[in-house]
């Protein structure tokens, strides 16, 4: 019986939950990142990072959770973003037009620096 | 290498259980590396394959208890590789597929049925054929359209 193919790591850094995913999101996996998230989301306002630099493979369901919850944290004044994911990735979310409507960033330090500026959203 | 892959077939039969689709992707990616095909095209046959066989699990399978097992067969050539996905579930019209339009598909509030989108753009054929009452295939078509010499 195949292993866990997923680590989840959250940290909270600058009043921000860093969610670290590190392996892969797919169909296996996808049920442990939405329990991991859910209770962050609940907060007010959810203030959310994902770090993906860890991920080898990510499928459609998770590029559809990203979005979701990008929305979601937004109409209720929160931020969530996803930093570090890797150019192929970065290249599946802009076929898919999503870039200009998810928070992409190249590294959790300069997610953080843009997250906390006075203003951000 | 290559004439040793030339009608090579691997088949690999998984539970129906997603827990394996790690493993299918592994084989997939070992297949089309050592087939010749450059990194970006491998990422794109491996997520094809992932795609299609979440959407077996989804949907074939979504009233199967317990789920059936799902073939896959892949066969290398200097010119391609093609890769079978056979279900025992529901099937599906997949020709009747209307892409989404992106960024609409998204501003309507969706978030999902990118799995057969996915699976077109990426792969230079997709053809579905219902084998038998009980049996689903998708062939997957990939062109080596400029072999990597090692």
């Amino acid at each position: 019986m195949p292993g866990p193919q997923l680590d989840i790591k959250v940290e909270h850094v600058e009043g921000i939950a860093v969610v670290t995913l590190i392996g892969v999101v797919d169909a296996a996996t996808i049920e442990s990142v939405k329990r991991t998230l859910e209770p962050l989301l609940a907060r007010n306002p959810p203030r959310i990072l994902i770090d993906g630099s860890g991920l080898s493979f990510i499928n459609s369901l998770g590029f559809g959770l990203f979005l979701s919850w990008t929305r979601s944290a937004t109409t209720r004044n929160g931020q969530f973003a996803v930093c570090g994911l890797r150019d192929r990735t970065r290249g599946i979310i802009k076929i898919l037009g999503m870039e200009p409507l998810m928070n992409l960033y190249p590294s959790q330090a300069e997610a953080l620096i843009l997250m906390n500026e006075p203003g951000a959203s | 290498m290559s004439e040793t892959l030339h009608s090579d077939v691997i088949r690999v039969r998984i539970p129906g259980d997603a827990r394996y689709l790690a493993l299918i992707r592994s084989v997939i990616v070992n297949a089309a590396i050592a087939s010749g095909f450059a990194d970006d095209d491998v990422d794109k046959i491996e997520m094809a394959v992932d795609e299609a066989c979440t959407n077996v699990l989804d949907h074939a399978y979504r009233f199967a208890t317990p789920k059936p097992p799902i073939d896959i067969e892949v066969r290398v050539s200097p010119e391609r590789l093609v890769v079978d996905i056979i279900d025992r579930g529901v099937s599906f019209d997949f020709n009747a597929y209307i892409p989404p339009k992106f960024p609409d598909h998204w501003l309507r509030g969706k978030t999902r049925g990118l799995g057969v989108f996915l699976i077109k753009h990426f792969m230079d054929e997709a053809k579905y054929e219902r084998l038998s009452a009980t049996s689903n295939r998708l062939r997957l078509i990939k062109n080596l359209q400029q072999p990597v010499t090692p």
